[in-house]
């Protein structure tokens, strides 16, 4: 039983919407409200991450972190937005103009499309598709499409290095976060966000799954690091090589596109390893303990879904901050050798173990 | 080896060159038409082996342009100086050294670039330091730049 | 691309190379040096290097210096090892007017060298983790250096550029703390080096990343003039605190650090086993500076050295410092030369870096500690 249902209050305001004009201004209203919403959101959660960042990092690394703008500096990302606005928006001699201008936004959209399948608690969900998975996972990974188009049309080469890397590793580990996923369709049988959210009231697929949900959640970890660019997996932008990598020569708001395509990418990521694994906006239950489990239950579920996000979201950061970079060839050899095997021997488990019953 | 055995190994085998004791090293003096030749000997001698130059210098004494080698055994440790001098100030010409000592590369590369002194069989001599079109050579000391140069 | 212009051919199915060029400014060449690279892919297959971008023709204003005046322009070669320089220009005068320093000078010179190395291989090993990616190693070295560089300014006023030793002795007497602040720093940096271990050595990436990279053999090193702890991880045995000491060093026990395989990571470890090692020097020293407040001998204001020429080489923390003078006992020298390692193990890189990738030829250089005004002087 859920203490908190948004689905009364979102079927209250299609009512009243309906109410007042025709279905298809209804559906406009509604797509306009929702596109509001997320961009707030969006922005939001950005600019939380990028202070985050900034401070986890400074704290791994014996600094304070930002400090003067605001109360514990947390305006300073706002401030640096501001800066980031009024910078000249510069371009190449001979870059492809169209393709240049166009890249940031395609990263961008991309990672604002995917926003819209999350679950983020009992009927707060915009898209509910019954593919939700499988559509988060295509929309993500078109963030390559940009990165590529960025680093060609930049009419520089560490820009198209950086691309071409990029390109390889987000392919290779595209295939290590689909079948890391694709063990958990196997557990809950769908592919629908709110089902799989559903069917883990009783336990989290982490702990319901045994071992080899385990072993896929850690597959999905590294791979969605690797997918979002992040350190020790940030070949594309690989500072101490190719400077800045496919970014390299954006500037001002552009340059800031990217920046924050990267760190929703890392919140989506976090998000759908939550929402798989550890249960989405499900409050923590265990079997026999009633009263704890009651407890639990008046924790809200966006505390929940946020907490359980920015959990993940500081252990990726800790990767990047303790981490030494790889080289591209054992990035790809960790994927193609390491990774894609123990999946694949993973999923057949998987499903001898679901043919069985063997899981709780 | 010590100092006096040195001496007395570099007088018996490299008769054609002038072997004097200096303050510090033994100091040899070559013609340029004998550096390659006493140098390789110098390297390849069972009894002498400066396997590693260490230090070679460009340098513009009493009129004359010259190269100064300072040469050491790792195995035997034992150490001494070659000098050669030039025959003339314009088109000094010595020959490389670079295929007995790979570290001449970089050494033969900045002396020319700041003495003006060519090395023959050198791979790659271009200036190093200076702009490929700079004019002149800064360490002659007849070098006058009068904008950077204050002199006294 | 089916048709071929003048300017650049361009050939289906073969394989095709192309130039690109990591620097002058580049995050990883640690300033304004220049590598000219081509690439088959990320594949290297040719390193070419350029320097001179920040040439400011030290030799030739030596010329136009008093010996005294010099001991200023060689802390700006390596300003990572400027006590060494001081000291090497200091040691060459003295040699060559027959000046016998006090001991109390003498200790007090070498502590600072040793010092200056361990601050030097503290800011390496910050800098080489951020060549390999690691972010945070820069700030956990930077921390320790900090320490160093505090005891610099007390007793010599600077932090970077000291000027502190100069022929004859020092420019003036330590800070009353100086012992006292080097006996809190050992132990310190003994408890705070392990760290350094389990953050980057330990690391298995960095392992991966750094083993059978770049082998540099021992018989290259010594062509190549390769010297300092990146011949030593070639098992080149090249320390001149060992086979030629000077100050203080004939005194204490200094155990040449050796690694035979020659790749990144023993320059690595060579480099974090020096830490160790000079700390250990400075166990020794610290309660051995005489008694007094002696710290220099007394100078003409005008030194003229006598005619002839001298040699004089010290260990620096990238390897061996020579100083050539040549003076006709006027109070300018005739010419001065510094051998300066750098210099040296620079043009080695053409050769180690081919045939690996791009992010191997950073972990190459970074891990042969280049400092580039040391290179163009």
């Amino acid at each position: 039983m859920n203490l908190y249902d948004f689905s009364s209050l979102t079927q209250s305001i299609h009512q009243g919407l309906s109410a007042m004009m025709a279905p298809a201004w209804v559906t406009v209203t509604e797509m306009v409200l929702v596109g509001v919403v997320f961009l707030l959101f969006y922005a939001l959660v950005g600019l939380a991450l990028v202070y985050i960042e900034r401070k986890v990092c400074a704290f791994i690394q014996n600094r304070l972190g930002p400090n003067r703008v605001g109360p514990y500096g947390l305006v300073q990302t706002v401030a640096d937005l501001i800066k980031l606005l009024f910078k000249e928006l510069l371009m190449v001699h001979k870059a492809d103009k169209f393709l240049f201008n166009l890249a940031p936004f395609i990263v961008i959209i991309a990672s604002f499309l995917a926003i819209g399948a999350l679950p983020f608690a009992k009927g707060l969900q915009a898209l509910d598709l019954n593919v939700g998975l499988f559509y988060i996972i295509s929309v993500t990974s078109l963030t390559v499409l940009g990165i590529l188009l960025a680093g060609w049309s930049s009419n520089s080469k560490y820009s198209l290095l950086g691309a071409m890397r990029s390109g390889a590793q987000v392919i290779s580990y595209e295939l290590s976060v689909g079948m890391s996923l694709l063990t958990i369709i196997i557990f809950s049988g769908s592919m629908q966000l709110s089902v799989i959210v559903d069917s883990q009231a009783d336990g989290w697929w982490l702990f319901k799954g045994h071992v080899p949900a385990f072993i896929a959640f850690v597959i999905f970890l590294v791979a969605s690091t690797a997918e979002t660019n992040r350190g020790p997996f940030d070949m594309a932008e690989a500072e101490s090589e190719l400077t800045a990598g496919f970014h390299t020569e954006y500037s001002g708001i552009k340059f800031a596109f990217f920046f924050l395509a990267e760190y929703m990418n890392m919140f989506l990521a976090a998000a759908l390893a939550a929402t798989v694994f550890l249960g989405g906006w499900q409050p923590l239950h265990f079997g026999g303990l009633e009263a704890f489990n009651r407890v639990m239950d008046f924790i809200p579920p966006l505390v929940w879904f946020f907490g359980k996000t920015f959990a993940l979201i500081y252990i990726i950061m800790l990767f990047k901050w303790t981490f030494p970079r790889l080289r591209i060839d054992q990035l790809l050899t960790l994927e193609w050798k390491y990774l894609l095997p123990i999946n694949l021997v993973n999923i057949l488990v998987v499903s001898w173990v679901v043919l069985k019953g063997w899981h709780f | 080896m010590n100092h006096n055995e040195l001496h007395q190994l570099l007088l018996s085998h490299f008769s054609e060159v002038e072997v004097a004791v200096g303050s510090q090293f033994i100091e040899m003096t070559v013609a340029p038409e004998g550096l390659h030749e006493v140098a390789k000997r110098l390297c390849e001698h069972h009894a002498c082996r400066m396997d590693f130059l260490f230090c070679q210098s460009g340098v513009d004494v009493n009129g004359r342009l010259g190269v100064v080698y300072h040469v050491r055994s790792t195995t035997l440790k034992h150490a001494c100086v070659l000098k050669c001098f030039a025959e003339q100030r314009e088109g000094a010409v010595l020959d490389s050294v670079y295929d007995i000592w790979p570290a001449a590369y970089a050494f033969e590369r900045e002396i020319y670039d700041l003495l003006g002194i060519t090395f023959h069989h050198h791979p790659d001599l271009r200036r190093i330091f200076l702009e490929d079109d700079y004019r002149g050579f800064p360490l002659r000391k007849d070098f006058i730049d009068e904008i950077n140069i204050i002199h006294n | 691309m089916a048709q071929t212009s003048d300017s650049h051919q361009v050939i289906i199915g073969e394989h095709e190379q192309y130039t690109i060029n990591m620097g002058p400014q580049h995050p990883s060449t640690h300033g304004v040096l220049r590598f000219e690279l081509s690439l088959e892919g990320e594949t290297v297959v040719g390193v070419r290097s350029h320097c001179g971008y920040i040439h400011r023709g030290i030799e030739k204003m030596c010329e136009v210096s008093t010996y005294q005046q010099i001991i200023h322009l060689t802390d700006r070669m390596d300003y990572l090892s400027a006590h060494i320089n001081n000291e090497a220009v200091s040691l060459c005068v003295e040699k060559a007017l027959g000046i016998e320093v006090p001991e109390r000078v003498k200790v007090i010179r070498t502590i600072l060298s040793e010092l200056t190395r361990v601050g030097s291989h503290l800011l390496w090993w910050s800098a080489f983790g951020m060549d390999m990616g690691a972010l945070t190693t820069f700030f956990y070295g930077m921390r320790d250096r900090e320490k160093i560089l505090d005891i610099f300014e007390e007793s010599c006023g600077g932090r970077l550029l000291q000027s502190f030793i100069c022929p004859g002795g020092l420019m003036h007497d330590v800070h009353p703390n100086f012992v006292a602040r080097i006996r809190e720093l050992i132990p310190y940096l003994r408890k705070k080096l392990p760290e350094y271990d389990r953050l980057l050595t330990g690391n298995i990436i960095l392992q991966e990343r750094t083993r059978n990279i770049g082998v540099l053999s021992r018989q290259q090193a010594i062509a190549w003039g390769v010297t300092g702890p990146s011949g030593r991880g070639s098992a080149f045995s090249c320390d001149v605190r060992v086979h030629e000491p000077y100050s203080a060093y004939d005194r204490v026990k200094v155990n040449e650090v050796l690694y035979h395989q020659g790749d990144t990571f023993a320059r690595y470890r060579v480099r974090l086993d020096e830490i160790h090692e000079s700390l250990s020097i400075l166990e020794q020293l610290i309660d051995q500076i005489p008694e007094g407040n002696d710290y220099a001998v007394k100078m003409k204001p005008i030194i003229k050295l006598p005619a002839g020429d001298y040699y004089q080489r010290v260990e620096t923390a990238r390897g061996e410092l020579g100083v050539y003078m040549v003076s006709d006992g006027e109070k300018y020298p005739v010419r001065v030369k510094f051998r300066s390692p750098n210099f040296s193990n620079l043009f080695v890189i053409e050769q180690l870096a081919v045939g690996h990738k791009i992010a191997d030829l950073v972990a190459i250089s970074g891990s042969l500690d280049l400092v580039i005004p040391d290179i163009d002087r």
